[in-house]
């Protein structure tokens, strides 16, 4: 299904970004955002090629406790 | 803090090919697909106003089959405008999501120049439907929400989302019948124009073609397709391709094109069914046991939510989405792949990716061939 977790800057470049989210890095294309991105930010990720929105920390932090929460429950029932 | 390809998980597609032919398709996948588990114990409230948070990609499609299921287990009917409004921003999002593959994805497969600007236009415009709406960003409440359709914006932004998808998908071409058609395929240069004829010049119009037939209803027991050109199987041109080449390639894409006039399509139908409605705020009084089932056609196929509650409380909750079925192993692309010749004109890593491409799973792939 078409869960898409929030993914946090680590290194812009001139029309991209790569970001990091659960230990995994990619190189994103940033030219479909409307707004400014910096150092930091977290972006929501399209089929782990395109930044599709920016997503303020606050929204960020709580997907993340929801994701540790399915991430958790993958990892120990084994469906991973 | 664990890790499983980003949380988000892929599907690991590995090809062999023995004597210019595939052999074997493989496909796993490490998508998370518990991800609903966090849902039970939730007021029903709660868990149907997280939907958009778990699923941020088709958030819109997710989020209407949360409600369609929860109104269903507490044996509610919304207002018609309710329904009308929903629909309408469920096709603005497959709307968003087709032409995006169109536009962006389908130029790259085929070594051509993504076009950005009309897309981002595009989004823009989509954007400003739900505010004139719903005024208030939480329009997704069990009962509906409060409704004020402005018709007068809304009137504008469809003509203008009209005649933008027109311009960078169709170009000046209008498609008629198959004559016209292939007048468009050898004329046009739109992105969609020149994937389509790369996909003719270099014979791969049949690729990918198999006996997988469109889901038609809901059955557990049957793998079948589900998308565009499920939806648009028996479309005059659709049934004219399908006499040449199958479900093959062609086909295919040519499916997604009409999509995009169907979408637009969608949406003023549903604008005309819209009208002032304040909604009823039903989670707070919610105490039934029930089950519901919410089906939603969304851009990749058909998106099936089901949940059990009781007491106001979540106790089930199962999301059934449009990537099980097309890349089932026995699904549309393993079966449109085994056995298929490896085509001359072109990388084998190409042409799987134009189909991976125009089945559109909804997370990224990893696709390996190997010779045996």
């Amino acid at each position: 299904m078409c869960i898409a977790i929030p993914a946090q800057v680590i290194e812009l470049r001139e029309t991209s970004a790569v970001v990091e989210r659960y230990g995994e890095r990619l190189e994103v294309s940033l030219l479909l955002l409307e707004e400014a991105v910096a150092l930091g930010d977290y972006l929501i990720i399209q089929a782990q090629r395109y930044a599709v929105r920016k997503i303020d920390p606050e929204e960020a932090l709580e997907s993340y406790r929801l994701f540790d929460e399915i991430i958790g429950a993958t990892v120990a029932d084994g469906t991973a | 803090m664990p890790t499983i390809n980003g949380g988000e998980g892929r599907l690991q597609i590995r090809v062999t090919v023995e004597n210019g032919v595939i052999v074997n398709v493989t496909l796993t996948s490490t998508r998370p697909l518990n991800a609903c588990s966090v849902l039970v114990g939730r007021r029903l409230g709660d868990a149907i106003t997280l939907l958009p948070r778990l699923f941020s990609l088709c958030s819109t499609a997710q989020a209407v089959a949360g409600l369609i299921a929860a109104e269903t287990a507490l044996g509610f009917t919304p207002a018609p405008a309710q329904v009308a409004a929903r629909r309408l921003l469920v096709a603005a999002e497959a709307l968003d999501q087709t032409v995006w593959r169109i536009l962006l994805d389908w130029p790259r497969c085929v070594g051509a120049v993504s076009v950005l600007d009309p897309l981002k236009q595009l989004r823009r415009v989509l954007a400003s439907l739900r505010p004139l709406l719903f005024p208030d960003p939480a329009w997704n409440r069990i009962g509906g929400a409060e409704l004020t359709p402005n018709h007068a914006e809304l009137a504008a932004a469809l003509d203008a989302i009209e005649s933008g998808v027109n311009e960078a998908v169709l170009g000046d071409g209008q498609w008629v019948d198959r004559r016209s058609f292939d007048h468009w395929l050898r004329t046009a240069t739109t992105p969609a124009a020149v994937t389509l004829r790369f996909v003719d010049d270099i014979k791969l119009s049949n690729f990918g073609r198999c006996a997988v037939m469109p889901l038609s209803e809901f059955d557990a027991n049957t793998i079948g397709e589900t998308g565009a050109l499920a939806r648009r199987w028996r479309h005059p041109l659709i049934t004219a391709l399908r006499a040449d080449y199958g479900n093959g390639l062609l086909t295919r894409l040519t499916a997604r094109v009409i999509e995009s006039s169907a979408l637009i399509a969608e949406l003023r139908n549903q604008a005309l069914a819209l009208s002032a409605d304040s909604g009823i705020p039903l989670a707070e009084t919610a105490s039934r046991m029930g089950m519901g089932l919410g089906i939603v056609e969304c851009a990749r196929g058909r998106l099936i939510h089901r949940l059990v509650v009781a007491e106001g409380r979540v106790c089930d909750y199962h999301v059934l989405a449009p990537t099980e079925w097309n890349f089932h192993p026995q699904g549309s692309l393993v079966c449109g792949l085994t056995g298929a010749p490896v085509p001359v004109g072109t990388t084998l890593h190409q042409a799987i990716e134009l189909l991976i491409t125009a089945l559109d799973p909804c997370v990224g792939f990893e696709l390996a061939i190997e010779a045996r």
